[in-house]
């Protein structure tokens, strides 16, 4: 019963890829006005990716369907933390840039997806980085 | 910080129960068991309870802090 329930680990790498590929696209249309076809259909498919991602992540810790423990909150907790002050960063820089360099940065709906994406990849990687780290321990440990 | 010095492994070896089935057992992953028994995880109340209460022990026998 209990290894039927999807891994939490597995959710957040699905996540992270989704994210960093969504990520990569919105900054190359927004530095270098990337606009082709190719571009769009990726483009496209993260979107919907990341609703898809998102929407099942948040159905399915709910109800119980992904297997979750203690620690597991615990690092989820930390990587929320690093992406919530990676988000005040990217707005004081945003701000900073604007306001004290009198830039004029146009609000695009690809910037905004690059900056979810991004904070979305520093929330799903991170925490892959910490359970990563344990397991590193855990194998010198045993040497 | 003072280190988590635990005596979980030796016990778990002598009840010959694996991790798989101890995590099973206070619904955890087996991840979570592993740095448990290395002292690189402070549990909650709760989870510390739960696994002295399987072993028949008190928490203070269980997990201790190096000081």
């Amino acid at each position: 019963m209990e290894s039927k329930r999807l891994s939490l680990n597995r959710l957040k790498l699905v996540s992270l890829i989704v994210a960093s590929t969504g990520s990569v696209v919105s900054f190359a249309y927004c530095l270098f006005f990337v606009d082709s076809l190719a571009w769009q259909i990726v483009y496209i498919v993260c979107l919907f990716a990341w609703v898809f991602a998102s929407i099942f992540s948040l159905v399915s810790t709910t109800r119980g369907r992904v297997r979750s423990d203690e620690m597991s909150r615990h690092n989820e907790e930390e990587a929320s933390s690093v992406a919530y002050r990676a988000a005040q960063t990217v707005l004081m820089i945003a701000v900073v840039l604007i306001v004290g360099f009198g830039m004029d940065i146009a609000i695009s709906a690809p910037l905004l997806f690059g900056i979810s994406f991004l904070l979305y990849a520093v929330q799903s990687g991170f925490y892959l980085f910490l359970e990563k780290e344990g397991i590193k321990a855990d194998a010198k440990a045993d040497h | 910080m003072p280190k988590l010095i635990t005596n979980l492994r030796q016990l778990r070896l002598e009840r010959g129960m694996s991790q798989e089935e101890l995590a099973d057992l206070v619904d955890i992953r087996r991840e979570t068991i592993l740095r448990l028994e290395k002292g690189m995880y402070n549990p909650s109340l709760k989870l510390a309870m739960d696994v002295a209460k399987v072993f028949g022990v008190a928490v203070e026998e269980l997990f201790r802090f190096d000081e």
